[in-house]
Parts: C-alpha cells; sequence; structure tokens
C-alpha cells in the first residue's frame, strides 16, 4: 500500500471532523481528475481512485528470496490405483465408518503405495490427534509426505530423521524427547539405553517415570541391570513401571526369584477318584524384598490380601514355564487350575501374565496360545469363576482373531454353544471380535461366524429384538471377507421379510461389505 | 460420457442426500434399468407402493424423478447415477421408454426454445401498453434509486467526518440501518455489500479490516458517483452500474443475444453462501475467442444446483453473455458431448500477461468484482505459507480466505504448480490445480 493510501486511510479512521484537516488530491497524474469539492467528498474518491490506481499497477515484491527449498524427491513406492483414490475421497466424505479408512491405509500399504499427495494434510492431522494411526500412515505417506510433514510443527512426528532423534533428545520438550527416545529405542536400543542412562540422575522423578517406559520398545536382557537399579528408585511410578518391563522379560531376574517364591506353593494333587487339580497354598510372610518386585503393589478386587500377592507372583513369570513345570498345554493347565480352591487366583495371575507377554512389541508367536486358551475356557466356564479373565484380554484376542494363528479363532467360534444368543457376554464377545479385530478376516473365519449367526436369523421374523442384529451386523461388515458374504447374500435377504424391522441393519451391512469389496478390488486392477 | 463417483457425489445438494444415494446405489433396490448413449434409466422401490421413475440425461447431467423430494437431484437420481459407475452390467442397453422419451423430448424442445430468438408475436395494442406500463415501473424505480444514491452519500460523509474508529463502537445496528434503507431502495445488491462491510469490522480474526472496509466503502462511493452521471457512461458500462445497483437482465433476453460457439472448458467452481442464497460460481474457458465465462448459479435452502457442471469437464455448445463493458458472466444457451477434460488448452499465462490483463479489466470496468487467472509456474514458498512465487521468484500473496494451503504444498512438493482461481489486484484466490493430468477442484477434491 502507497503511502498516499495509507494516510487516506488513516484520515478516514479518525474522521475530517477530528483531523481538522482536509486531504489533498492525490499526486499527479490522478490530480488533475479531482473537482473542487467538500473534504469528505474529496477522501472517498481519492480513496476509491488510488485503490484502483494501486491493483491496477501491482507490482509483484521480489522480496529477499527465502532460502530455496530442495523440491521433494520422486516416489519410490507405486502410485496409487485411480479407482482406489476415488474411494478413498468417498471415505473422507464420514458417512462410512472411521476403521473403513484403516482398511484402506493396510491395502495400499499391500500394494506398495503412496498416499496421493491431497490426501496429506488431512490424514496427517487425523494421525497427529489419533497416534494410533501413525505406524500405518508412515508406511505410505511416501517421499512427498515426509517432505510435507517437515515443514509443519505438528507432524514432526512423520518427518523424523535418525540425528533428530538425537537433537530433540537433547532440547526438545518432555513429550518430544519421550517420543525420540522410542524412536532411538526402535532404531538402536542400545544407544538409546545408555542415552538414558546418562541423562537418568539430572531428570526429575516425573520424567524418569515418564521415560522409563519406552525401554518397552525392543526391550531385552541387556537392560536388566539398569531396569533391577531403577526397582530401588525413591520415585514409586519408577519402580512400578520398572517392575512391569522386567515382569514382561522373559528369563529376567525378577521372574526367576518370582518363580522361586511360587513353586512352595504349588503342588499338583492326583486323587484316586476325579480329575487332578492343582493346589494352592497362600504366603505367609511378607518382606522388603518382595515389595521391592511389585508384590502387594496393587488391588485385587473380591480377592484377600495374600491371594493378591500370589496373582502378583504369577503375573510376573512367563506363563509358559508353567506348560513346561506341569508338562501340560495352557488349556490342560486351565483345568488343572479348575477345581482349585484358588482357581479364580491362578486364573487371573495367569491372564496377566499373558497380557504383559502380548503387549510387547516383538510378542513371538506361542505368546498367543494362552490369551486363546483362556478365552477359549472362559466361553466354556460360567458363572462367578470367569469373572477371574481380566476383560483386557479379550480386546487382545479381538485385536489378532483375524490372523487365526494356529486356527485358534476358529476354535473359539467353534467353542459357541448353540444357544448363544441368549448368552449376553457371548453376544457381546462376538461384537468386540469383530469390532476390536485390527484387519480383515479370512474366508473360513467370515464363513464360520455367519453360520453361527445363522441363530439369530429366526427373530428376524418377529417384531422386536433387533438389538441382536443392530450390535453384531455393523461391526461384522466391517471385517466380514466379502466374498463370502456375497454367497449367503441372496439366501439372507429372502429370508427376511420386507417389512422386518431387520431390513434397514441387513441392508446396511451389504451395502458396508459391497463398499469394501469394490475397495479391495479397486487396488487390484493393473495400475 | 459419465462422471466419476466423486463427481457424481459432488452433485447431491447436501451430504445427507449425497450419503442416501449412496446407499441407493445398490442393484436390489432398482428395477428395469436401461442405458442408451443419451440418458439412464430405471426404478426403484421406496417406500410407496408404486416405484420411482428416475432418469438422467447423461448431457446434462440432468435428473428428473416421481419421488416427491424436493431436494434436486433426489437421492435417487444420485444412486441411479453411482449404480451405472460401480455397475454397468446392471444396465440393458436399449432405446428408451416412453416416459424417458417424453422427458429428453421436452428438454430438447426447451433448449430450442431457448435457441429460438424470435420474440412471441403480440397484439400490437396490449404491447404498447406494456410497454408504456413498464416505462413507468421503470421511472419510478430510478427516483428511488436516485434518492438512495443521494442518501448513501449523505450518509458516506458522516461516516468520513466521523471517522471509521469513532463509528466502530455503534455496533452493526448502523450498518443493517443503511442496508435496510437501501432495500427500500430497490438498491438490495448495495444493501448486502454494506452489511458484509460493516460485519467485518467485527471480525477479530481479520488484519487491515478497516482498510479493506475504507475501500469497499469507496467503490460503493464511486458507484453511487457512477449513477449520477449514467448518462456519460457507455452502454456497455451503464449496464454494468445497473447489474450492481441491483437491475437484473432476465436470462431469456440473455440468451436472446447471439452467443459464443465452441468447446467449453470447466475449469474451477466455489460454491458459498450470500446471506440466504448459496451462490456457484462456475469459471468457464473457451469459445471460438479463446475467453473466459462466469456461470452465477443461486439456491436457495437444501435445493440443489439445477444445471450441474462438473470441473475437469468440458463440452461444446453455446454461450450468452450478459452485456457488461468486460464482459464475463454468462447463460448457456446450448450445451452437449460432455467429456472429461484431458488437458487444459487454456495457454496459462505468466504474471505480466495477468497484470496487464488485470489493469485492461479494471480500466474498461473498474468495479469488477472477479476476475480469473490461470497461471502456472507457480511454487508455493516454503517458509512464508501464505506466498506462491512465480519462476522469477516474484511473490503473489494468497487471499486471506484461502483455507488449503498445506494441500497446495503438498500438491506442488517444492515443484512448479498450474493454478487457476480469482484475482483481485492484490492477492490470487485458487480455485482449482491441474496436478498430474486433472483438475482437482479446491472445493470438494481438498479433503
Amino acid at each position: 500500500m502507497s503511502d498516499d493510501l495509507r494516510q487516506r486511510q488513516q484520515l478516514l479512521k479518525i474522521g475530517t471532523a477530528r483531523a481538522g484537516r482536509a486531504p489533498a488530491p492525490p499526486a499527479a497524474p490522478l490530480d488533475a481528475l479531482f473537482p473542487q469539492a467538500e473534504a469528505e467528498t474529496t477522501l472517498w474518491l481519492s480513496l476509491g481512485a488510488l485503490d484502483l490506481w494501486e491493483r491496477s499497477g501491482f507490482l509483484p515484491s521480489t522480496g529477499p528470496a527465502a532460502p530455496a527449498l530442495d523440491p521433494a524427491p520422486p516416489e519410490q513406492l507405486r502410485a496409487c490405483p485411480p479407482r482406489a483414490e476415488a474411494i478413498l475421497a468417498l471415505l473422507l466424505r464420514g458417512v462410512h465408518p472411521a476403521a473403513l479408512q484403516s482398511e484402506w491405509l493396510r491395502l495400499l500399504q499391500r500394494h506398495g503405495g503412496h498416499l496421493p499427495p491431497r490426501f496429506l494434510p488431512r490424514m496427517l492431522d487425523m494421525a497427529t490427534r489419533q497416534p494410533a494411526l501413525r505406524a500405518q500412515l508412515l508406511a505410505v505417506i511416501g517421499e512427498r509426505g515426509q517432505w510435507l510433514a517437515r515443514l509443519h510443527a505438528d507432524w514432526t512426528w512423520a518427518a523424523a530423521r535418525a540425528d533428530d532423534d538425537e537433537t530433540a533428545w537433547d532440547t526438545g520438550t518432555a513429550e518430544q524427547r519421550l517420543a525420540a527416545l522410542r524412536a532411538w529405542r526402535a532404531r538402536d536400543p542400545q544407544s538409546a539405553r545408555e542415552a538414558l542412562a546418562a541423562a537418568w540422575p539430572s531428570e526429575t522423578p516425573e520424567q524418569r517415570a515418564a521415560l522409563l517406559p519406552a525401554l518397552g520398545v525392543n526391550l531385552g536382557l541387556a537392560d536388566e541391570t539398569f531396569l533391577e537399579a531403577a526397582l530401588d528408585d525413591r520415585r514409586k511410578e519408577v519402580r512400578t513401571a520398572a517392575q512391569r518391563l522386567l515382569a514382561s522379560l522373559p528369563g529376567s531376574q525378577l521372574g526367576q526369584r518370582m518363580l522361586a517364591r511360587l513353586l512352595p506353593l504349588l503342588r499338583v494333587e492326583m486323587p484316586w477318584l476325579g480329575k487332578a487339580r492343582l493346589e494352592l497354598a497362600l504366603p505367609e510372610a511378607y518382606g522388603a524384598a518382595m515389595r521391592r518386585d511389585g508384590i502387594g503393589a496393587s488391588a485385587h478386587q473380591g480377592m484377600g490380601e495374600k491371594a493378591g500377592w500370589v496373582v502378583d507372583m504369577l503375573a510376573a513369570v512367563d506363563p509358559n514355564v508353567w506348560c513346561r513345570q506341569f508338562e501340560r498345554s495352557p488349556r490342560e493347565c486351565l483345568l488343572l487350575a479348575e477345581s482349585s480352591e484358588f482357581a479364580a487366583v491362578l486364573v487371573r495371575g495367569w491372564a496377566l501374565a499373558a497380557l504383559r507377554q502380548a503387549e510387547r512389541d516383538d510378542a513371538a508367536v506361542e505368546a498367543q496360545d494362552w490369551p486363546g486358551a483362556l478365552a477359549l475356557w472362559w466361553i466354556g466356564t460360567a458363572g462367578e469363576l470367569s469373572k477371574a479373565v481380566p476383560d483386557a484380554l479379550f480386546d487382545l484376542v479381538a485385536a489378532r482373531f483375524h490372523a487365526n494363528a494356529g486356527s485358534a479363532s476358529l476354535a473359539l467360534l467353534d467353542a459357541y454353544p448353540d444357544n448363544w444368543p441368549q448368552d449376553a457376554d457371548l453376544v457381546n464377545l462376538l461384537h468386540r471380535l469383530a469390532d476390536k479385530s485390527q484387519d480383515g478376516w479370512t474366508p473360513a473365519l467370515s464363513q464360520r461366524f455367519l453360520q453361527l449367526l445363522k441363530a439369530i436369523r429366526p427373530g428376524a421374523l418377529k417384531p422386536g429384538n433387533t438389538w441382536l442384529a443392530r450390535m453384531l451386523l455393523p461391526a461384522f461388515g466391517k471385517v466380514a471377507d466379502p466374498a463370502s458374504v456375497a454367497a449367503v447374500e441372496l439366501e439372507w435377504r429372502a429370508s427376511i421379510p420386507l417389512e422386518s424391522e431387520w431390513r434397514a441393519t441387513s441392508d446396511y451391512f451389504f451395502e458396508l461389505v459391497r463398499l469394501r469389496h469394490e475397495m479391495i478390488l479397486s487396488f487390484q486392477e493393473p495400475a | 460420457m459419465t462422471l466419476d463417483a466423486n463427481q457424481i457425489l459432488a452433485l447431491a445438494p447436501d451430504p445427507a442426500s449425497a450419503k442416501a444415494g449412496s446407499q441407493l446405489a445398490a442393484a436390489h433396490h432398482w428395477s428395469n434399468l436401461g442405458k442408451s448413449d443419451a440418458a439412464l434409466w430405471g426404478e426403484c422401490q421406496g417406500s410407496g407402493k408404486t416405484p420411482y421413475k428416475t432418469q438422467v440425461d447423461l448431457n446434462g447431467p440432468a435428473f428428473k424423478c416421481t419421488c416427491p423430494s424436493r431436494k434436486f437431484p433426489c437421492k435417487h437420481g444420485i444412486g441411479l447415477y453411482l449404480l451405472t459407475v460401480s455397475s454397468p452390467a446392471l444396465f440393458d442397453t436399449g432405446t428408451e421408454p416412453q416416459w424417458v422419451s417424453d422427458w429428453l423430448n421436452s428438454r430438447q424442445a426447451r433448449q430450442e426454445k431457448k435457441a429460438d430468438t424470435v420474440a412471441a408475436s403480440q397484439d400490437p395494442a396490449a404491447a404498447a401498453t406494456a410497454v408504456a406500463q413498464a416505462r413507468k415501473r421503470e421511472a419510478k424505480r430510478e427516483e428511488k434509486v436516485d434518492a438512495g444514491m443521494r442518501e448513501l452519500q449523505t450518509w458516506l460523509h458522516d461516516l468520513a467526518r466521523e471517522g471509521l474508529a469513532a463509528v466502530r463502537s455503534r455496533g452493526q445496528n448502523l450498518w443493517d440501518g443503511i442496508a435496510a434503507r437501501m432495500a427500500d431502495a430497490q438498491a438490495a445488491p448495495l444493501a448486502r455489500r454494506l452489511r458484509r462491510a460493516g460485519s467485518l469490522l467485527y471480525q477479530s480474526n481479520l488484519r487491515h479490516a478497516e482498510s479493506l472496509v475504507g475501500n469497499e466503502l469507496a467503490s460503493i462511493y464511486l458507484l453511487t458517483q457512477a449513477w449520477q452521471r449514467l448518462d456519460a457512461l457507455s452502454p456497455a458500462l451503464q449496464a454494468d452500474v445497473r447489474a450492481l445497483l441491483g437491475w437484473t437482465v432476465s436470462q431469456d433476453e440473455v440468451l436472446r443475444h447471439p452467443g459464443i460457439e465452441g468447446c467449453w472448458q470447466v475449469l474451477a467452481q466455489t460454491t458459498f453462501d450470500d446471506e440466504r442464497l448459496r451462490v456457484r460460481a462456475t469459471w468457464l474457458y473457451g469459445g471460438q475467442d479463446a475467453r473466459w465465462a462466469l456461470l452465477l448459479q443461486y439456491a436457495a435452502g437444501t435445493q440443489g444446483f439445477d444445471l450441474q457442471l462438473a470441473p475437469g469437464t468440458a463440452f461444446d455448445g453455446e454461450l450468452c453473455f450478459y452485456p457488461s463493458a468486460y464482459p464475463l458472466r454468462a447463460q448457456i444457451k446450448r450445451q452437449e458431448n460432455m467429456r472429461p477434460l484431458s488437458a487444459v488448452t487454456a495457454p496459462p499465462s505468466d504474471l505480466d500477461t495477468l497484470l496487464d490483463t488485470y489493469a485492461n479489466a479494471l480500466a474498461a470496468q473498474p468495479f469488477l468484482e472477479r476476475h480469473p487467472v490461470l497461471l502456472d509456474g507457480l511454487v508455493p514458498d516454503a517458509a512464508d505459507h501464505g506466498i506462491l512465487r512465480d519462476a522469477g521468484g516474484r511473490a503473489l500473496v494468497l487471499h486471506p480466505d484461502f483455507r488449503h494451503l498445506w494441500h497446495l504444498l503438498a500438491l506442488s512438493g517444492g515443484h512448479p504448480l498450474t493454478v487457476c482461481g480469482e484475482w483481485d489486484g492484490r492477492s490470487l484466490l485458487p480455485l482449482s490445480v491441474w496436478h498430474e493430468g486433472r483438475l482437482l477442484n479446491i472445493d470438494g477434491d481438498f479433503a
């Protein structure tokens, strides 16, 4: 804006009455256009004329050339097929369940493709708000995404470079340092631990408690000495974090100490008649060493203090140790515990141990044996005792259900009794298996689930009672194998009367599966 | 030609219709599906006993359905169109049934009527009376506007004496008051501009609000003066001034003028609210003499727009322009052979050409609101995200209303972009980007 125009803008702001002076006509050549007039007319006309004058004579500033940014390098990944791109645009309209966006990203990753650039800002924002999406997105943002993320303060998580981690660790905010440490652990666990150990004495207690869990990334026996020392930390949260980490580390000394405490308490009874059972003698004494290892740290609802100690001990021992100890499979171990006086204690302890093992990023395949066996046992167990299995275990089973490792998932569905629709807990579990699943189901699993669903179909003929369908079908629609569903679609539709309240739910279900089918196919067409 | 799913969904009047439409895009809802080169049709089972008859004229696209919905296009139309994209095999190719061909013929007839430039013959005596009455109405209106312009000048003089800063404390009522008087004087566009100018003052997030308001009021002041000296202006500029003060030119009248033939490319589209109306502005480029055209459409409430033009397509046809000293606004007289745009044939201009063109445009029509540009070789500045630079490093400031800086950066990746948008003499408002062989419209394609 020119000074001429600026002066007049200023005059308009304070008013000609207050300013006490009339604006002069603008400089040549515009002055020739101005008649003698009252001050206000001159002000308005000169404002208008100067505005036009400036807009028609605009000269772009060359300015100090900003430090030229290197353009983004060409993509290494394949392009996204056009139909798949169109489907993502459709999904982002927000009409369909968010789970479909995750599935789309997985399909793109399997395709070996990169996200079309126009979606990058939206997706990076989304994953900034929902860190759970980040790993999935990082695999597909490509060169362009990393280039872009470096320019935005909120997206640095997507632009992390090796040397960035160390800088962030030295100078970042608390949150950035934690992220940097985790990333560093993922890359080089040993040097990351050494960096943490070096900074450890000067960290505040809060910082120590916040940073320590980062060692859970790539946790190994090499970390044990450092963690053992942390068991003696003055801050309770630090001790708890160290206890949790050591308990999830197979072969740790903490685990050995727990096992040594437990072995004298456990005995397999083999009566002449009846089943073998596992008997437990509650521990008598409690000491500083037990407290140091985290025994008695947490409260266990509905259990005595001493029983709680045993749960804490069991939770810190790799559950596969018991298979070797009793020479039984996880399922057989559970049967052994079932008739014990302290069955709930044993089941709870094993379940917590199984959860801790599975929480580790690099959990081995056999870590899934116990969760599967526990879920299977739970289905066959009624009443009070079934409450011994903590809720989180089912999330774990659900998250891995799609993989059907060792046919465990199929076995779980096979274990469902015929009258399962009458048992709300069993219905809830089915819903959770579908809802929390992290990938699509195999045809075999989908077909078995469809078979189970047949049991609720007669409900379609009666009014009311639609909650089962409304609960199960939308969740199942997100994971079902489309071809398996398409195979039964006609038969299903024929069996549901037009005026049934089920109609809307089943229509929604088939639409959802159809869209997913289209999405899967869109990645298969030749690019 | 058919559109792709996203272009079809963009035709829906609101998100609910888009959702309902995509749910109807499944085979089991439909029967008697068919298609020809010109149209799609089908019967959709709704809640009633008789199925709705739905049809799409592919050359528009235009929609018709027997359902009672007031939304336009309705969900059935959207669903039918989507279905042909996802499962073309479901549609039997054949001749149109009676109910489809009737509709197509009536549309054809209407188009021909549009093209028919001969005014309906009238009884000479009745025509003379009608003309006399119209002249009387016109004289009365001019009187009202005269009075309104004088009043507005007085008001602006008072405002200049008192100063914007002092006036600010008097709140929006002051602006609503003068706007209401302009509405009484039958100068509705001025009423809207004054209300909007007032509200700018109270937007806390706006920088330089006072100078924006000052420039806008000055432009309005120039308009009042232009009105008072209307006879001294060229007839074309008179038409501009009258349009800016609220005189409308009927669609028929525009279509009576000879049009401009050629291939027209739909290069950008933006939809915004103007008080109670939704306005859709579509920029076209083409014709025999390679020129820009602006299509303005208005819709009230949840209604959709009657004519659907998808950005990134082109059609052969004839456009008639509204009279103006710098004609941009146009109506479509004839439109056929719609197809996706495979390349922008408009030569993108460089910055110098743009600035020259714009200066000439302002000289011809100083009240010009929107001016289209197609610029290539623009790179978003990585440090200052409000700036695009041309190949020579010269900076163009982005319009403060532009909300998609990060999308531009993502598309560019530091490489030059071709941007279509509007230039107001100070800043650039991008509306679409040509990227990897296709047009991305910012309204819609930038999720």
